[in-house]
């Protein structure tokens, strides 16, 4: 138990240390996202999926928007500059929103 | 098991046959004779030569006129007659001599006739029908050519052994005398060769023509021959049976043919079966049972030996328990063909009856009769109750035939009874009866229902109706209808109809209307039907909901805000506020779009839009690209 506990603090230490302030700032978006899809997913089990293509539009556009991120993410990490030699992270940003345009304007199709 | 089932079988059968040993059922009566006879009439002016001649050879005719006619007609019939010359010839000179016709026949065809015996002829048939011929005309056939015929014969029967061929034969043989005795040895031939149908019909393949040459021939055979009877006893009842079978002849020659094998078969002394029949419908009246029975040969004339004592053994057919032995029929003194016997010391009940005949020890038969009885109605209750038994019946009697004065009255609560007792009207004994019925007849309207009535243990008959259950059957039509009670039975010979009372019958109503199933005009428009939105979440809910998916947003915000979010890089620069405008103006297109823009319309405005915020992002990151490399060249690689 006590390792466990150790183990999650060096992590979290390790964590606020070496991460760059831009990745946390992703990362809280992203842990924003899996909260609204979550939120939308416990809707669904209690009240029921009617109307069902809003209920599909809002999440899956939660689903869309969290694969963009960690998306972004993996592009933005320094440690990734290796794989994505050719692609610097102002680059992966402009994906980032042209991808989100498309989506919303999909999204915004099918909501009804 | 199967030789023992087998022997039983022949058993039964020989018993069959014991027990109707040389009768039959039927006879060729008044009613067949006259139509056979009309049968003649029609072929006697028919247009046709083998019609006219048997018909002549069956009726005579006195009208001078007519006759001179025929002999013409008969002429000319010959000329374009189909048929073969020597049958040909032989009807026109059998006619012409059945008809005394005063005119001579040509004499080409009387030549040709006298030339036939010298040439070879043909087959058996064409013998017999030149032999007759010649006999027709009174010739007489020399020695020389007779000799020459039997040798024929016995050619011809070498090469032609069919059932015809052996027919035409025998009757050869019967013509020419001792000289063609050797046909006698081919009686057997022929007789093995009938063919059975059900176990009681004997005939020849071919039909009625071929069945009566055949056994006209082999009795006359045997007669000339003076042979024992080419057929049993067993036999000749068939024969008979199948003779009398085509009594519905419809053809003159057909109709000859019929009459002399009946003839034929009937004159056969020792094996002529004889026709023993009831008179009568077979119905006895249950006063005086007489049992009276016709015998008569095949052509329905008295048998010339009568039968001399005719005795009966009467049985009950439902379990053959034996009710008398050897009762005597005593031949009528007016009629010679009736025989009667009074039953009545029996005192013979209401039921069916066998009675085994035996006359002289040699012809037997089985007869069936009914004795009827009489039905009386003993007691008859007619009355109404309540449905619920809530109050006592109330039933008045009525009897047989009167009809009950008063009207009876029943509504839907209340029940119909009925309670009959019918007894036999000799013993008082309670009987049951084939049908029995109760008739509920609408005058007015002319309808009826019709109820069966039961039989209860104590044998009365019992009919009760719900008048509520019923309405239906009714439809419910209130009015008075008349309550008739029908008794009917095979062996009652007062069967009866009877009017017994009138009673008011009041329905409860239906509970709707029915409605007219046909109207004119058009029907109702079919309006196409949605489906059915899902019942929506209450308000409440979804408001809660929505405002806990924006939660997680402020929750990003205060994070955010926690990190310390880094602001300073914000620039007033055009390209940095045109970025943030072209996407934000993005974001509100893209909510226009949801409320009321269609794609089209959207697609048409986002791309001025995105064109704008695509420069001037690309301007802002190229900046802040530019920023970072000056700031940390290292990190630039």
């Amino acid at each position: 138990m006590v390792e466990i506990s150790s183990v999650i603090a060096k992590f979290y230490n390790d964590y606020v240390q070496n991460t760059p302030k831009k990745l946390k700032l992703v990362d809280i978006y992203l842990g924003y996202i899996l909260l609204t899809g979550i939120i939308q997913f416990v809707y669904c089990c209690l009240v029921g999926t009617f109307p069902f293509n809003s209920f599909l539009s809002g999440f899956i556009s939660t689903v869309s928007c969290f694969v963009l991120a960690v998306c972004l993410r993996l592009q933005a990490n320094p440690q990734n500059k290796a794989v994505f030699s050719g692609i610097s992270p102002e680059r992966g940003f402009a994906d980032f929103i042209f991808a989100h345009v498309i989506l919303f304007l999909v999204v915004m199709n099918f909501i009804g | 098991m199967l030789k023992i089932a087998f022997t039983l079988l022949c058993v039964l059968c020989a018993a069959a046959t014991t027990w109707s040993a040389r009768t039959v059922d039927s006879h060729l009566g008044p009613k067949d004779l006259t139509r056979l006879q009309k049968v003649f009439v029609d072929g006697l002016s028919s247009n046709d030569l083998q019609a006219i001649f048997f018909a002549s050879l069956n009726i005579e005719t006195t009208d001078a006129a007519t006759k001179e006619t025929l002999c013409q007609k008969i002429v000319a019939l010959h000329a374009e007659s189909k048929l073969n010359n020597f049958e040909k010839d032989y009807y026109l000179i059998g006619a012409n001599k059945n008809l005394r016709c005063t005119t001579k026949l040509a004499e080409s065809v009387l030549s040709k006739v006298y030339s036939s015996l010298d040439s070879e002829l043909a087959t058996t048939q064409e013998i017999y029908y030149r032999l007759a011929t010649h006999k027709a005309l009174g010739v007489q056939v020399s020695e020389a050519a007779q000799a020459k015929i039997v040798k024929r014969l016995q050619e011809v029967l070498k090469k032609d052994d069919t059932l015809s061929g052996l027919g035409y034969a025998f009757n050869v043989a019967i013509q020419l005398g001792p000289s063609a005795s050797f046909i006698t040895n081919r009686i057997e031939d022929a007789i093995v060769q009938a063919d059975e149908v059900d176990g009681r019909l004997l005939q020849f393949e071919g039909g009625l023509s071929i069945t009566a040459l055949i056994l006209n021939g082999v009795f006359g055979v045997s007669k000339t021959f003076e042979k024992p009877a080419p057929v049993t006893a067993e036999q000749a009842v068939k024969f008979a049976n199948y003779l009398l079978s085509r009594r519905s002849v419809q053809t003159a020659k057909g109709a000859h043919v019929l009459i002399e094998a009946l003839k034929t078969i009937s004159s056969a002394d020792k094996i002529s079966p004889i026709c023993v029949q009831l008179i009568g419908n077979g119905q006895l009246e249950a006063q005086s049972p007489t049992l009276n029975v016709a015998i008569v040969d095949l052509l329905g004339k008295p048998l010339s030996p009568a039968v001399a004592s005719l005795s009966a053994k009467i049985s009950v057919k439902k379990d053959s328990s034996v009710l008398a032995e050897k009762i005597q029929l005593v031949s009528k003194s007016s009629d010679k063909t009736t025989y009667a016997a009074d039953l009545s010391s029996l005192k013979p009940g209401r039921g069916i009856y066998q009675a085994e005949l035996n006359g002289d020890g040699v012809y037997k038969q089985k007869l069936q009769f009914k004795v009827l009885g009489r039905v009386k109605v003993q007691t008859l209750e007619v009355g109404i109750a309540e449905s619920d038994a809530s109050a006592a019946t109330r039933k008045q009697s009525v009897s047989y035939p009167s009809k009950l004065k008063d009207t009876l009255t029943a509504d839907s609560t209340q029940k119909l009874l009925l309670k009959a007792l019918l007894v036999d009207e000799a013993t008082s004994k309670p009987i049951a009866v084939h049908q029995a019925f109760v008739r509920l007849h609408d005058r007015e309207t002319d309808k009826e229902i019709i109820f069966v009535a039961e039989q209860d243990s104590s044998k009365a008959y019992k009919f009760d109706m719900d008048v509520g259950n019923q309405g239906k059957n009714f439809n419910y039509q209130n009015g008075l209808y008349n309550i008739y009670l029908t008794i009917g039975d095979a062996s009652l010979s007062n069967s009866f109809d009877w009017l017994l009372a009138d009673v008011q019958l009041k329905f409860n109503q239906p509970d709707r209307d029915v409605k007219p199933t046909h109207q004119n005009g058009p029907l109702p428009e079919i309006v196409h039907q949605f489906r059915v939105p899902d019942k929506r979440p209450p308000r409440i809910v979804s408001d809660i909901f929505t405002g806990l998916c924006i939660t997680p947003l402020v929750l990003l915000f205060v994070f955010w805000a926690k990190l310390g979010i880094n602001v300073s890089n914000f620039t007033l620069s055009p390209s940095t506020i045109g970025f943030h405008l072209g996407f934000g103006g993005i974001l509100a297109l893209f909510f226009v779009f949801w409320l009321q823009l269609n794609m089209f319309q959207t697609l048409r405005l986002l791309i001025p839009i995105a064109v704008f915020t695509f420069l001037c992002g690309n301007r802002l990151l190229r900046r802040l690209y530019a920023q970072r490399n000056s700031k940390n060249p290292a990190g630039a690689s």
